[in-house]
C-alpha cells in the first residue's frame, strides 16, 4: 500500500478495515514501511467526502533504523505538513 | 368474459396477451373479480402496470416510480397469472420466465442487464430464482464524475439470486451469491416495503478476493468522491481480502443514500 507518491509503500500490512457510511478506519497489526517493522499502526478517514488521513505508527526497532525512518520522513512534504510525536 | 389476443398498451411498450379471461359475480359491480391471464411472448411492464392498477398494494409506489424511470425493460415467457380481486382477501399467482430483462441506471441505483429470472408466485407467495448466470452493471450516475470520465460497464459472474416472496407481509427475503476474477460475495437480504412506500433493506454478507486488484475496477466506480477514489486506486498496490463483512441497512429511495453502509 502507498498513501502518497512520494511516501514509501508500506507492505505485508495485516488488519482490518472498515468503511462506515462515510468514514474509514484501519487497524493494521503488522507491516513494514521504509524496512521500518510496524508493530501497530491506525489509519482514519472521518468524511470520505472531506478527506483528510490521519496515521499514526507504532514501532519496535534499532535506533539506526528509527532514524534512518525520521530522515527519510523529514525529506517528503507530506510528514513536514504534520506534526510528528516520537518516544522511545 | 374471455378473450384471445389482447393488447395492453403502455408508454413505449405493448404486451400482447394470448388469452385473459375476467370473471363478476355481482351484476352491480364492474370491476372484475377474478383475473386470469396467458402469454408465451409479451412485454413486461404493461403487465406489471395492469397488475398493479387492480392490485394497487402489490408493489410499493417507490418501486413502480423506479421501474419507470429506469426504463426497464423485459420479455416474459411462459406466463400463467392468476388475480383474485374479492377483497380482503386479494391475491395473485403468476408462474413465469423474465428473459433479458434489463434497466437504465437512476441517480446512484446502477442499472443491468440480466439473462433470465423464474418467477413462482401462489396466493401470494412463492419465489423468485435466478440461476447461475452474468450480470453486466452499467455505473450509476454520479454528481463529481468529470464529464470527460467514462464508466466502462462491470460484469459479475456465476450470480445467482434465491428469493422467498410473501406479498401479504410485503417482504422478499433471499441470498444472492457470485464471483468473479477470484473474489466472492455472498449476501443475504429481507427487503419490506414500509408503510411510507420506501423499501426498506436489511442486508448482511460475507466477500473474500484472492487480489485485491479484482476489486479496483468496483472502487473506481463507487459512490466514494473522485479525490477518496484516485487515492484508494492508487494506494491499493496488492495484497488479498479475507473475512470480508458488509452490512446494508435502511431506507431505499432513488437519490437517497441508505442509513447504514458498512464493509469491513
Amino acid at each position: 500500500m502507498k498513501f502518497l507518491p512520494t511516501w514509501p509503500a508500506a507492505t505485508g500490512v495485516q488488519g482490518r478495515v472498515t468503511f462506515d457510511q462515510t468514514s474509514l478506519s484501519a487497524e493494521v497489526s503488522s507491516a513494514r514501511m521504509a524496512n521500518l517493522p510496524i508493530n501497530k499502526a491506525s489509519a482514519r478517514i472521518d468524511d470520505l467526502f472531506n478527506p483528510w488521513l490521519n496515521l499514526s505508527l507504532t514501532s519496535e526497532s534499532s535506533l539506526a533504523t528509527l532514524v534512518n525512518f525520521s530522515n527519510w520522513g523529514c525529506s517528503v512534504g507530506g510528514f513536514r505538513s504534520h506534526a510528528v510525536k516520537a518516544s522511545a | 368474459l374471455s378473450a384471445s389476443d389482447v393488447v395492453l398498451g403502455h408508454t413505449g411498450a405493448e404486451a400482447v396477451i394470448d388469452e385473459i379471461r375476467l370473471g363478476t359475480y355481482t351484476a352491480d359491480q364492474l370491476k372484475p373479480q377474478w383475473v386470469t391471464m396467458e402469454a408465451a411472448n409479451a412485454e413486461m411492464l404493461p403487465i406489471v402496470n395492469t397488475v398493479t392498477s387492480l392490485l394497487p398494494d402489490a408493489l410499493p409506489p417507490a418501486s413502480l416510480a423506479w421501474l419507470s424511470s429506469a426504463a426497464v425493460s423485459a420479455r416474459v415467457a411462459d406466463l400463467d397469472m392468476g388475480l383474485s380481486l374479492e377483497s380482503p382477501t386479494d391475491s395473485l399467482t403468476v408462474s413465469a420466465r423474465v428473459e433479458n430483462l434489463a434497466w437504465s441506471p437512476v441517480q446512484r441505483i446502477p442499472g443491468g442487464k440480466i439473462r433470465s429470472v423464474h418467477v413462482d408466485v401462489i396466493n401470494g407467495e412463492g419465489s423468485i430464482s435466478m440461476p447461475s448466470q452474468s450480470l453486466e452493471i452499467l455505473p450509476a450516475q454520479s454528481n463529481d464524475r468529470a464529464p470527460t470520465q467514462v464508466s466502462k460497464a462491470l460484469a459479475l459472474d456465476d450470480l445467482s439470486w434465491n428469493a422467498q416472496v410473501n406479498l401479504p407481509s410485503k417482504t422478499l427475503t433471499g441470498t444472492l451469491a457470485t464471483q468473479h476474477d477470484g473474489a466472492v460475495l455472498t449476501l443475504r437480504h429481507t427487503l419490506q416495503a414500509r408503510a411510507d412506500g420506501a423499501p426498506h433493506i436489511d442486508a448482511q454478507g460475507e466477500f473474500s478476493a484472492a487480489s485485491i486488484l479484482s476489486i479496483k475496477p468496483w472502487l473506481t466506480q463507487s459512490w466514494m468522491p473522485v479525490a477518496t477514489r484516485t487515492w484508494l486506486s492508487n494506494a491499493l498496490q496488492a495484497g488479498q481480502i479475507k473475512n470480508g463483512k458488509v452490512l446494508v441497512f435502511g431506507r431505499m429511495l432513488c437519490g437517497q443514500n441508505l442509513t447504514t453502509l458498512m464493509v469491513r
